[in-house]
């Protein structure tokens, strides 16, 4: 890996994001919009599908702005969120 | 299905939750009993300005999905008129159509779906394995409680 500068370190968010029922730790920058996390998330062939799916902090609950970024979502460092999809239920698979 | 291989995959499921319990806490999944093949969980449910239990039993898992209803503290099942289920987004408190007195959810990888004559095609073989284990499904539930109209029956 290489080095890191200050102002790149002061940009980055470690987050746990709970997928499939796992949780995955990884940095993202906080100004990476919510919308690129979740197509991050999908495997290839399914990223155009990207607004089936959330990110949400689930306590409380909140769904977060995929137009916005991570830092506009108010989302902070070592944060948990879930990728669920938008709606679960209903026939929908 | 063979119980101890039933119980070893219930218990692959849940050490996702026992073995990251600051995380799951985080999101609001807090584990109530653990019993194979009882798991109660308590989850956010913000109209209610706090948690709801769930109560999943795994009998056969995974050669069937599990199956799941609405509980009290104690692990009574929630009945309607007590004003603490959730109702909409495919939550529904009435009793299921297989005559079971409790509420069910109408999602795929939870049992009373895959049971409806309606979603026999894809079957819940095309379903099992890793999205649709114990803590997603959990996770999603959550998700769809906790958006919408949800009235509390």
């Amino acid at each position: 890996m290489g080095f890191m500068s200050e102002h790149e370190q002061h940009n980055i968010l470690h987050l746990t994001i709970i997928v499939n029922g796992i949780p995955e730790s990884k940095q993202y920058n906080k100004n990476e919009k919510v919308e690129a996390v979740i197509k991050s998330l999908l495997p290839e062939g399914q990223k155009q599908n990207w607004n089936q799916y959330v990110l949400s902090e689930q306590s409380p609950p909140r769904q977060l702005d995929s137009s916005k970024s991570l830092s506009e979502n108010d989302v902070k460092n070592n944060d948990v969120l879930a990728f669920t999809k938008r709606d679960g239920g209903g026939g929908r698979n | 299905m063979d119980p101890a291989l039933s119980r070893a995959r219930f218990l692959r499921d849940i050490e996702q939750i026992t073995n990251n319990p600051d995380v799951f806490a985080k999101a609001g999944i807090i584990i109530v009993k653990n019993d194979f093949p009882i798991l109660v969980v308590s989850i956010p449910w913000h109209q209610q300005n706090g948690k709801i239990f769930l109560h999943i039993q795994a009998d056969d898992y995974d050669y069937l999905p599990v199956e799941g209803w609405w509980v009290d503290e104690n692990d009574k099942i929630l009945s309607i008129g007590q004003g603490r289920m959730p109702q909409g987004n495919n939550l529904n408190p009435q009793s299921p159509p297989y005559g079971e007195n409790r509420s069910w959810f109408c999602y795929p990888g939870w049992r009373a779906y895959h049971f409806h004559p309606s979603h026999q095609s894809p079957s819940w073989e095309n379903f099992r394995g890793s999205q649709y284990n114990i803590p997603s499904i959990i996770t999603q539930l959550i998700q769809d409680l906790n958006k919408g109209a949800i009235q509390a029956v």
